[in-house]
């Protein structure tokens, strides 16, 4: 047998190794927020497969939102960031946990190689989570594109999008809105398996915790 | 190799046609007032060019006969890239003028015999455009005398051991040797004509009639006598050029040359034990203008199967500078090859390759410095306290994955601006889509006066009504200016 066919094989759902059975038992990477998981049908952000961050503003803790989620993959997976809007600061990350030498920063010159990056990266499948932010108008072609690559690859793909692209259909299984409301986080959740309609989460009214930013939360 | 003079050329000088449509093409050799042809490609052979012909008297026959001056130095070069060829499949190859001896009895056993190690030979050689003439024995001089008689007679068959060799050399023609022409003329005119009529005479008689030379030839092929020979040694570096005919304007034109000559740099590292991380392909264009193209791997590695896909995407991304008339592949980079174990579960090793793998395709496409990992740095000032870090380090698995985070930083903001923005200040408040509202600060950060980039800045989280989170400092020195610095995302 090839070493292909075994590799796919072990990371079919429906084989359980001895020693990994925890892992697959929530199928999904725990967000580090304890609502969170509970609002997510997999318990957790998908572990391969597209989900959409829809926000407008840069400051509302968008990305620190996958940080305990990316702290946890860092430790023996690289990720790979795709055309981030600004540099991403070694040392918040630092303080969030993340193995800084597992992190790749891809910062592409043109919207069609930041795809063709981002396709890449998830069908290698090496790779245990990418971020991607894309500058414009993504179509559901492109989307699917995305979202087929991450299943292949058996990878977590972050897109970052504008909410102006809410109403439009999208393959991703998890669409999440991020917003802010009265010095609170807001989580909508758009789309996920099982979900009738969109269901709104406030941090503030979850955890009382106004505080905000979070500071990153260092848990080791 | 029969008529390398012609193959020299032909494997040096590409033409973007096939075969059976080739140009007429011979090669010239002898004083330059009367050339004479020496060897002919089969389409001028079809059209009744023969060896041995004058060029003037071809050239009436064929007014487009193609004619290129014999030149030895690219022979030489020829027998030498078919010994590197050759050096794949035995560690023992030698040259001669005409023929590259290779010592097979040892390597039989790991190529699966002598008809497959034959098949494999025929096939690598005919991928770098030389077909050859192959005659085995036990003795290297026999050997060449087999593989030249079946220029003559293709059906004549070598010896494997020496009951055959005695028996089959006899019948071999004596015009196989490399003797004077004189001495030869002087033997068929005495009936001599086969080996078997040498072999039968007197050794005494021989040697007094015709030298030492014929009886010491005679023993050597015979395997009476040692035949030592030196070994072909491979360069230390890898360097192979052709020329193209006609200028090849696209990319996809030059595909197959360049398959072929990274093809023979994968069979030049097979051959030495070692694996390059990198190589140059120079692109020749008119007027001695010249692209040159450094592919450079993560690892170590000589499958050019990956080379040709990272050399795709790199031209993709700055395609050539114009029309190519000759391209030159360098490389002198060796490192020792190391040989991956394969393993049946996926292990972390294989991982790592393939990140490597991802990165080299990448930064081939979008440019080495699109793709890097980052790392934090002692030093107070914001700007200064990251940096970027060759990519490598992200794709090598570290020791201590937890690392040592040293002393945790104090709040700092995902995302950093590459230079700060001037924020408009309304009663002494800056604004930034609105009122900003501090959270927290000031930090005092008051440091750098040493190497002439000072920072003196007090930094506050602030938030605005949007309610985006930002990081802002206004300058200690007046007119203390407001700065934003980055966003807590």
């Amino acid at each position: 047998m090839d070493k292909t066919g075994i590799v796919s094989l072990l990371q079919s759902p429906h084989i359980w190794r001895l020693g990994s059975v925890q892992r697959l038992e929530r199928t999904g990477l725990p967000t580090g927020i304890d609502w969170l998981d509970a609002a997510l049908p997999d318990g957790g952000w998908p572990a391969q497969g597209l989900t959409e961050l829809m926000c407008d503003q840069q400051g509302v803790g968008e990305v620190s939102l996958l940080l305990p989620a990316l702290a946890a993959l860092s430790i023996d997976h690289p990720i790979a960031w795709i055309n981030p809007p600004c540099l991403p600061y070694a040392p918040a990350l630092l303080n969030a946990g993340l193995n800084l030498s597992r992190l790749l920063v891809v910062q592409p010159n043109s919207p069609a190689d930041s795809l063709w990056a981002a396709e890449q990266s998830l069908r290698s499948g090496s790779l245990g989570a990418v971020l991607i932010w894309l500058k414009q108008h993504t179509d559901y072609a492109t989307l699917r594109r995305l979202h087929l690559a991450a299943e292949s690859g058996g990878t977590a793909a972050f897109l970052f999008q504008s909410t102006a692209f809410a109403r439009q259909p999208s393959p991703a299984p998890l669409r999440l809105m991020i917003g802010q409301e009265r010095g609170g986080q807001t989580i909508t959740i758009f789309k996920a398996r099982g979900l009738i309609s969109a269901k709104k989460l406030n941090s503030l009214a979850q955890d009382g915790n106004p505080a905000h930013p979070k500071p990153a939360i260092v848990s080791h | 190799m029969p008529e390398l003079s012609l193959q020299s050329v032909e494997a040096r000088l590409l033409s973007d046609q096939p075969d059976h449509c080739k140009p007429p093409h011979a090669i010239s050799e002898g004083p330059d007032t009367r050339p004479v042809l020496c060897a002919v490609n089969t389409r001028a052979r079809e059209l009744g060019i023969r060896p041995a012909q004058t060029v003037s008297m071809a050239r009436a026959v064929v007014a487009d006969l193609l004619v290129t001056p014999r030149n030895q130095t690219w022979e030489r070069e020829a027998l030498e890239k078919i010994a590197t060829i050759s050096n794949e499949f035995t560690p023992i190859v030698t040259l001669d003028e005409e023929s590259v001896l290779l010592e097979v009895s040892t390597s039989l056993k790991l190529f699966g015999g002598l008809g497959q190690l034959f098949a494999r030979l025929r096939t690598a050689l005919h991928e770098s455009g030389f077909s050859a003439l192959a005659g085995i024995a036990p003795t290297p001089l026999a050997a060449r005398l087999f593989a030249k008689a079946r220029m003559t007679n293709p059906g004549r068959r070598g010896a494997l051991n020496e009951t055959d060799l005695c028996k089959r050399l006899a019948d071999l023609p004596l015009a196989l040797f490399a003797w004077p022409h004189a001495k030869l003329a002087t033997l068929a005119q005495l009936g001599l004509t086969r080996v078997r009529d040498l072999t039968s005479l007197p050794r005494d008689g021989l040697t007094r009639r015709f030298g030492k030379e014929v009886v010491h030839d005679l023993d050597r092929a015979l395997g009476r006598i040692a035949d030592p020979r030196d070994a072909f040694i491979l360069p230390a570096t890898f360097s192979t050029r052709v020329e193209f005919i006609r200028e090849v304007v696209h990319f996809e034109g030059l595909r197959f040359p360049i398959r072929r000559m990274l093809g023979e740099l994968a069979g030049f590292l097979r051959a030495r034990g070692a694996a390059t991380s990198g190589w140059t392909l120079t692109f020749e264009h008119n007027r001695s203008l010249q692209t040159a193209l450094h592919i450079t791997t993560q690892r170590p590695s000589r499958e050019w199967s990956r080379w040709e896909s990272l050399l795709c995407e790199r031209v993709a991304r700055s395609p050539l500078g114009g029309e190519v008339c000759a391209m030159t592949l360098h490389c002198d980079v060796l490192q020792p090859h190391e040989e991956e174990n394969l393993s049946w579960l996926p292990d972390a090793r294989q991982q790592d390759g393939k990140v490597g793998d991802l990165v080299e395709r990448l930064a081939a496409r979008l440019g080495d410095g699109s793709v890097y990992g980052i790392s934090v740095r002692e030093d107070h000032r914001p700007e200064q306290a990251w940096s970027r870090q060759a990519v490598t380090a992200a794709t090598s698995r570290p020791r201590n994955p937890a690392g040592d985070p040293g002393q945790p930083w104090p709040l700092r903001p995902l995302w950093l601006l590459p230079t700060p923005r001037t924020l408009f200040a309304r009663d002494h408040l800056p604004q930034y889509h609105g009122a900003l509202k501090v959270v927290s600060g000031p930090e005092r950060i008051e440091c750098g006066w040493w190497d002439g980039q000072p920072a003196q800045r007090d930094y506050f989280v602030a938030q605005n009504p949007q309610g985006e989170t930002l990081w802002v400092y206004r300058t200690l020195k007046a007119p203390h200016e407001w700065f934003l610095h980055g966003y807590f995302s």
